[in-house]
């Protein structure tokens, strides 16, 4: 699946990555890809932008952490980021169900 | 220099002074995870490198996702005056501050000399003259007015002491 399927989704996938464990850029990218047995092409470039509207938007927050001689911008979900997936997850699955009644009936 | 920094380098280029330096940041270290892991499969340094570029896009692209985001709103009142503060805008800003500091400067030490300056006595004639604010330079001007005087007075001297400094030129007597 590529990054044009994808836009409009890149934030819930997001928020769902980070729900599981805080994570950086990097690490994220990699735990999507290798979540979708490598089915999510996403364009990396987009990801960060995505994370700083995210981080604005109050959803998730991030700092600085040294890990040996390297610095990484570590994101977190915040509580309202948890209410806002919460809510993201159930209109995806509404959607899912009412785009799958319409092909069923097909 | 490698691809990597050249990346960088245009990336901190394009963006905005007021996030450019978290953002280019954020991206080194993603390069630095990216050569790592692709290391583990045994890609040398260059072509870890030269897919991290393609998968990421190039340089401006990336920069303009987050211009657009900040000018856009959708980073807040404060990333839509960080997109505002750009190297050129800077030094724009700078020069009119450094001119108008000169000026001023300028103005004060125009000032300091008018005050020192005696009033014109009675039954004899005073000029006023432009200094340079900038240097201060002022005796050309008194001696270019001392020939002046002379000759248009039937040679009635000007004492330097009865020369009036202000700014800007202009012209006075009194008799």
């Amino acid at each position: 699946m590529e990054g044009d399927a994808l836009r409009g989704h890149l934030e819930l996938l997001l928020l769902a990555a980070l729900a599981r464990a805080e994570q950086h850029g990097y690490a994220l990218i990699e735990w999507l890809r290798a979540r979708s047995d490598g089915a999510l092409d996403l364009g990396e470039g987009s990801v960060y932008p995505a994370l700083r509207r995210l981080e604005a938007a109050g959803f998730v927050t991030s700092s600085w952490r040294t890990e040996g001689r390297r610095r990484k911008r570590v994101y977190r979900l915040t509580k309202r980021g948890e209410h806002r997936l919460r809510s993201e997850r159930d209109g995806w699955h509404d959607l899912v169900r009412t785009v799958g009644l319409v092909l069923e009936a097909s | 220099m490698t691809d990597a920094e050249t990346y960088l380098r245009e990336l901190r280029r394009s963006l905005p002074i007021g996030c450019r330096r978290r953002f280019v940041a954020e991206m080194r270290e993603h390069f630095a995870s990216a050569i790592a892991a692709e290391a583990e499969h045994g890609v040398e340094r260059p072509e870890a490198e030269r897919l991290t570029i393609e998968r990421l896009g190039p340089a401006p692209a990336l920069a303009g996702q987050l211009l657009a985001d900040l000018r856009g709103g959708a980073l807040g009142r404060f990333g839509r005056l960080s997109a505002a503060v750009t190297a050129p805008r800077l030094v724009a800003l700078a020069t009119v501050i450094a001119v108008a500091v000169a000026a001023a400067a300028g103005a004060v030490f125009a000032g300091k000399h008018a005050s020192r300056a005696e009033p014109v006595p009675e039954g004899t004639t005073g000029y006023a003259v432009s200094i340079n604010p900038l240097t201060g330079e002022v005796r050309p001007l008194l001696v270019a007015l001392q020939k002046g005087v002379r000759s248009h007075n039937s040679g009635a001297p000007l004492e330097l002491k009865q020369v009036w400094v202000v700014t800007p030129v202009s012209h006075r007597t009194r008799r």
